[in-house]
Parts: C-alpha cells; structure tokens; sequence
C-alpha cells in the first residue's frame, strides 16, 4: 500500500507516492531522478550514497522513504549555485582529488556535512569522518588534501 | 525478498498496541532502519510486511533519574555522543568510550539505541558497554510495564526476551559513585565490525581497593555478549597492580569460546581477550586515578 509523502529536494518541493520498502537512495534516483547520488553496496559500507538529511549525513540506501517524509535534503545537484562549484566541489577539482569519480558525489556530501559542523578539522578529524566513505581507486591522498585546503580557508 | 506493504506512525501508546497485537509475527518497530537495510540485502526478513515507526511518541529524551540515567529508545548514537551528562560522567566513560569508536557518521547520525539492543548483534559495540554498566531495560506493553537487566535481555543472535506485544521504551543505566567505566575494541580498518571488543565498570574504595567490577566482552564472542565473571571475581577486593591483571587477565581463557569467520580464527580471537581485558581495566583505573602503566 502506497503511502503519501512530501519531500524538499535542493529547496524544490515534491509530493509523491512510496512504497514503504522503498529506500530514499530508489526514490531520488528512479523517482525523481537526482542520479548524481549514486547506489553502491546497498549496505552501508561504501557511502557513495550519501546525502544530507536535515542536516546531517546519511545513507540514503539505508534510510526508509516513509520514515522521512517532510524533510529536508540535499544532493550533489543541490550544491552548485548559479553555475558557480560549492567551494567543496571546487577543492575537489583544483586537487584533482578524483579518478573514476564514482564515489565523489558521497565524498562530497560528507565532507559538505563536515564542514558545516565544524570549519577547522584537523587531518585526524577528517580521516575520522570519512571512515564511511570509500574510494576504490584509492585516491584518498588527494581528497584529504582537498578538504585540509578547505579547512585552511 | 523483504518487501513490507504497510506502514504505521502510532500517535500514542495504545495506538502502538493494537498494532504490535494485530501484527505479532510479521511487523518491526523501525529505529534508524540501518539494521534492517543490512539484514534485508542478505534475504533476511522477508517474513516482514509491516513497518512500526515511533516517531510520533516522541521518545527522544536523555533525562537524569534517581541517580540513573534514562534513555529513551529513540535516542540516536549521535545525541548520545553530544550529551553533557554523558560526556561529563566517569560512571558513564564505557559509554562515550564505545560511542566514539563506532563508525561511520553516517549511521550514527540515525542509529537508535533502541534498535542497537533489540537487533542483538554480538558484534555491535554499544551494547557492550550497556552490559558492563548493568543497564537495565524498560519494556512496555497493554499488560504494563517490566524491567530486565540487560545481562538477560540477549538470548542468541537476533533473539531477546522480548515477547509479542512488547516494546522496548528506554533505558536505564545506573549512576555508580566513585566508579569509572571504560571501552576499547580491536578491528581490522576503521569501519569494520569488532573482531574482539570489551567493557569494564571499576568501583574503588577508600583504600583504593576494588569494590565492584564488571567487564563484558563482544565481538566475535559467539552468540551472544557474555560477561567475564572468572576475571571479575579473581579481581574483587583485590588492591590492582599489574601482576594480578596481567594474571587475572588470562583466566578469560577458561569463558570463552569465540568464532572463527572471515576477518579471524577463534584462536587469534582467544588471544586478544585478555590482551583487550588488561587494556579497558588500565584505562577505567586511570580514570580513577589510579596508574599503573
């Protein structure tokens, strides 16, 4: 039985019908369409699903639709303003902190979450909370480098 | 294939308990629902067809009580981690201790107390450090309300002594004067279950003698979080020095008979027991001013 929600995606409203099985990751991506968030291991252990949920950073392949309906979201399409890169995104590329680039919008989002809750991380802070973010090509160098740049600012 | 059909936001208790009675078998109350997710993807709880979720009862309060601290079930590891009284408390460190060495953000920022314990997963870290600080838990249902130590809550894994119709509404965990508490794990990368992990409660007396103690231990335990009692009574009434916990220590050998899986063989697993035991006992006696290293 379809359940009603709400939901704000990138500060646009959306009203539309869920499954309760069905995840937050399925309905961004197959519902409405948000594919930069992208579906990996399905169990929490990749992060490339990430968003920001009211927020805070979250796996969206973990976290229930029906569970929640009136919040607030935000995506990697979200962050880009005016054809102007997140200062995140910007520091992603002036490091080329990215290879195949299928983990970056995740990293992106926890390191946007980051920042927001604290703007000097130190490297140990940072390693800390990209714990749940993986990067097969392993780049992980480079996008520490990113964010300490960030963090500098 | 877990493809629940139906979906409840209970508005109050008795809302919550026509349902857990229509739905005995077949619903889940949903906390942060990252167990849940996990357990699915492997072809688990394909039995359930209804989903719970507390949200509407509001039970989200962190709340000092009778020299006790009562958490309710709907408290996330995050709110947990940033709480004053728990951040502020040696009688609460095992706590923090296990708090900050969970991993990754993203699950604590939605994980619940609540479903932590009622998933029982002896791998899980919190848990650990609710058996070692003797929480006990507050079940309710249409017929009242009871109270279990933590110690017989856990039954096997997946399995509590919850029966249906019941709900597990908050904790309680005591406030031990003169007590610290502390909690370490060993795993193979920072976001990876524990192979071993271990928790410890240590009251003194007045001549720094040791008047209570309790370590619980998990990770690859088996099936289920078990507490060190060899260890425990070998320690009791016992002025601490490295002699007698290097000592005291090893008698884990004689309780334990841990897994053998994928990350480690139950052999290693026997061998970082006593070495994770002296480690969590040196830490809380620290905190209690007490240094032995």
């Amino acid at each position: 039985m379809s359940v009603k929600i709400s939901l704000i995606v990138n500060n646009q409203n959306y009203k539309l019908d869920v499954e309760p099985y069905e995840t937050l990751n399925f309905i961004l991506r197959e519902k409405l369409g948000f594919t930069g968030t992208k579906q990996g291991c399905d169990t929490g252990g990749c992060g490339s699903c990430t968003v920001i949920l009211d927020g805070k950073a979250v796996y969206s392949c973990m976290t229930f639709g029906v569970k929640v309906n009136g919040s607030n979201i935000l995506t990697i399409e979200g962050l880009k303003k005016n054809e102007i890169l997140d200062p995140v995104q910007k520091s992603f590329v002036d490091n080329a902190a990215l290879q195949c680039g299928y983990c970056t919008p995740g990293f992106v989002m926890s390191v946007k979450a980051l920042l927001d809750e604290n703007k000097n991380p130190d490297e140990d802070t940072i390693r800390d909370y990209l714990v749940g973010n993986i990067c097969r090509c392993t780049g992980y160098t480079k996008i520490i480098k990113a964010v300490k740049d960030l963090s500098k600012k | 294939m877990f493809k629940p059909n139906l979906y409840f936001t209970p508005l109050n208790y008795d809302e919550l308990y026509v349902l857990l009675e229509k739905y005995p078998d077949n619903s889940r109350i949903i906390g942060g629902g990252t167990t849940i997710y996990e357990l699915a993807h492997k072809g688990l709880l394909s039995d359930i067809n209804v989903l719970i979720d507390l949200k509407n009862l509001n039970l989200i309060n962190i709340i000092e009580v009778n020299n006790s601290l009562k958490i309710e079930t709907s408290v996330t590891f995050n709110q947990m981690e940033n709480n004053s009284i728990i951040t502020g408390s040696h009688s609460y460190s095992s706590i923090s201790d296990s708090l900050k060495q969970i991993h990754p953000i993203q699950v604590k920022n939605v994980a619940t107390i609540g479903g932590t314990i009622c998933a029982s997963i002896p791998f899980y870290d919190l848990p650990v450090s609710l058996v070692s600080s003797d929480s006990k838990i507050i079940i309710s249902s249409s017929n009242g309300e009871r109270s279990v130590p933590i110690d017989e809550f856990f039954i096997d894994y997946f399995f509590t002594s919850l029966q249906p119709g019941e709900f597990v509404r908050e904790l309680l965990i005591p406030n031990l004067s003169n007590s610290a508490g502390a909690f370490e794990k060993f795993a193979l990368t920072g976001n990876d279950w524990a192979l071993v992990n271990a928790s410890v409660q240590i009251q003194l007396d007045k001549n720094k003698c040791i008047k209570y103690i309790r370590i619980a231990l998990g990770g690859g335990i088996g099936n289920k979080i078990i507490r060190a009692i060899n260890v425990e009574n070998s320690l009791i009434n016992q002025i601490p020095n490295l002699n007698i916990i290097n000592k005291s220590s090893k008698l884990i050998f004689d309780d334990v008979n841990p897994i053998d899986d994928v990350r480690a063989s139950s052999n290693y697993r026997k061998k970082l027991y006593p070495v994770i035991i002296k480690k969590v006992i040196l830490k809380s006696l620290n905190r209690l001013g007490v240094n032995l290293n």
